[in-house]
């Protein structure tokens, strides 16, 4: 089985006309293991693009990719071309800091700093020197936390601790924290998998009014999520990307048979 | 390494169910439309009056399809080729109970002209047509049962032939009518009786349509043919 997926190249377009970020011919091992096997994938200026499959089928690694999240793995070796704005984001002389800055990311599991709301929100902001004072600090927190959409229900008790929020409230924070760095990309892995339908709600509707001023990956095992919220829709299966293409097509007429199976709910 | 069938068997019921009543509605359907064209070829009443009564069978059979549809849309989400195959199955339904509607305005109409005992009626041309837009529809619902695009297209574009009917029989009727003055009430049915076949013969072509859809996954988008000048030659 695994042979037949590998020979056969990507259903669809996988260039972008105006991309932010494009991967070429990327591998990913863990030790012996391809989890990535030669993907191809270009992901463009201010889209939401969703990556779906079954689990263990390379699309959280693939994300975690596109800001070098996986070079804390030991055993993981990423080889092939992935380029942020042309440049080479796993050249030797990429800090990966200000890269983590460019392109954030949002886990499945909310994960508030142990400080106070302002604090995690002033955090990134404050380590990447992108406030001269206290005032401009202050605008930088709560912007984003309105741009987060959850300004209106914590101004009262910024000093209060993050942790403290519900599960939804603690993965907007996250947002808030991501989007405080002036990211171009947000990467989300799995984003409301831990949330409520209406702590789910929120967030697609965050993403859905974030979509134009980022670029916005999200790894979902929802398919309803990535019908509503994303405008491409990326499938991978066996760590190869088979299909790529705007969203409504793939989820009514897609072409690849592997990825009818999985979306009709005939595998999983 | 891709089934047929759900991982949820109970969507696979859900959906071969739905389709057995489809299939159960285009034969109930069927069988209508052949009774009536029956009783017009040979002028005689064929249980007409069953025949209208009937007609309540084939609403309450469109009303269960598309009630299940609504359930395994809220329920199962489906999509993809099941989305289409359950909006393909409701809007057959929808199509199919209007037939119907026609078989049982043509019986009603028959029984009135039948009770004239006029002889004026064109029975082996309505008789001709009332059979064409007939395999029209068996051939569109095999096209539905082999999911076939290329004999949907087929069916579409011979409805064609049901409007060049349709057009000559009502130049015949109106040139019977302005003879015979008498039997006006008579053409008048007459005239609505080649009218229902005609829509009959459009609404097939909505199946193929849909069909087709089904099948290939995009609308046709090409112009449909059409030959029914009755508007303007009237």
């Amino acid at each position: 089985m695994f042979d037949t997926v590998t020979k056969s190249p990507t259903v669809g377009t996988v260039h972008s006309d105006n991309p932010k970020i494009t991967a070429r011919n990327v591998f990913v091992d863990y030790g012996e293991k391809r989890a990535i096997d030669d993907v191809s994938l270009d992901i463009g200026v201010g889209e939401v693009i969703s990556f779906i499959g079954p689990s263990g089928c390379g699309k959280s690694t693939f994300l975690r990719c596109l800001n070098r999240m996986n070079d804390t793995i030991e055993t993981c070796r990423v080889s092939g071309d992935i380029r942020l704005d042309g440049q080479d984001i796993y050249d030797h002389s990429i800090d990966v800091v200000p890269l983590r800055a460019r392109v954030g990311i949002v886990f499945q599991k909310p994960n508030p700093f142990p400080k106070s709301i302002y604090d995690n929100v002033a955090y990134g902001p404050r380590i990447h020197g992108l406030a001269q004072n206290k005032a401009e600090l202050d605008d930088i927190v709560e912007a984003s936390l309105r741009r987060a959409g959850l300004w209106e229900e914590v101004h009262t008790r910024l000093d209060q601790t993050g942790t403290g929020l519900s599960g939804g409230q603690q993965q907007r924070l996250c947002i808030a924290r991501a989007i405080a760095v002036s990211p171009e990309v947000i990467l989300m892995d799995e984003p409301c998998s831990a949330l409520d339908p209406i702590a789910t709600a929120r967030i697609e509707e965050l993403i859905f009014e974030l979509r134009g001023d980022y670029s916005i990956a999200i790894v979902t095992h929802s398919m309803q999520q990535a019908a509503r919220v994303s405008d491409r829709t990326a499938y991978f299966h066996l760590g190869r990307l088979i299909e790529v293409g705007e969203t409504s097509a793939i989820f009514t007429s897609p072409q690849h048979e592997l990825t009818n199976s999985y979306i009709t709910g005939r595998f999983g | 390494m891709s089934s047929s069938h759900h991982i949820s068997s109970a969507f696979d019921k859900d959906l071969n169910e739905m389709s057995d009543k489809i299939y159960d509605l285009a034969d109930l359907v069927q069988h209508q439309l052949t009774a009536v064209t029956q009783s017009l070829a040979l002028l005689e009443d064929n249980g007409l009056d069953k025949l209208i009564k009937r007609d309540s069978k084939v609403d309450k059979l469109e009303a269960e399809i598309i009630e299940r549809a609504v359930e395994v849309i809220a329920l199962r989400a489906p999509r993809a080729g099941d989305l289409r195959q359950v909006l393909v199955m409701q809007k057959l339904a929808t199509i199919l109970e209007r037939m119907g509607d026609y078989a049982r305005n043509t019986a009603n109409r028959t029984k009135v002209i039948l009770a004239s005992g006029t002889d004026v009626v064109p029975a082996s041309q309505l008789e001709e047509m009332a059979n064409l837009t007939l395999e029209m529809l068996a051939k569109a619902i095999k096209a539905y049962q082999t999911s076939d695009g290329a004999l949907a297209v087929e069916v579409r574009n011979s409805d064609v032939r049901v409007d060049e009917m349709h057009t000559e029989l009502h130049k015949l009727i109106i040139d019977a009518m302005a003879q015979n003055p008498g039997d006006m009430v008579t053409g008048v049915h007459l005239l609505f009786i080649i009218k229902n076949f005609e829509r009959i013969g459009d609404y097939t072509a909505g199946i193929a349509e849909q069909v087709y859809f089904l099948s290939e996954g995009e609308f046709i988008d090409e112009f449909r043919p059409k030959a029914d000048k009755t508007s303007w030659n009237a």
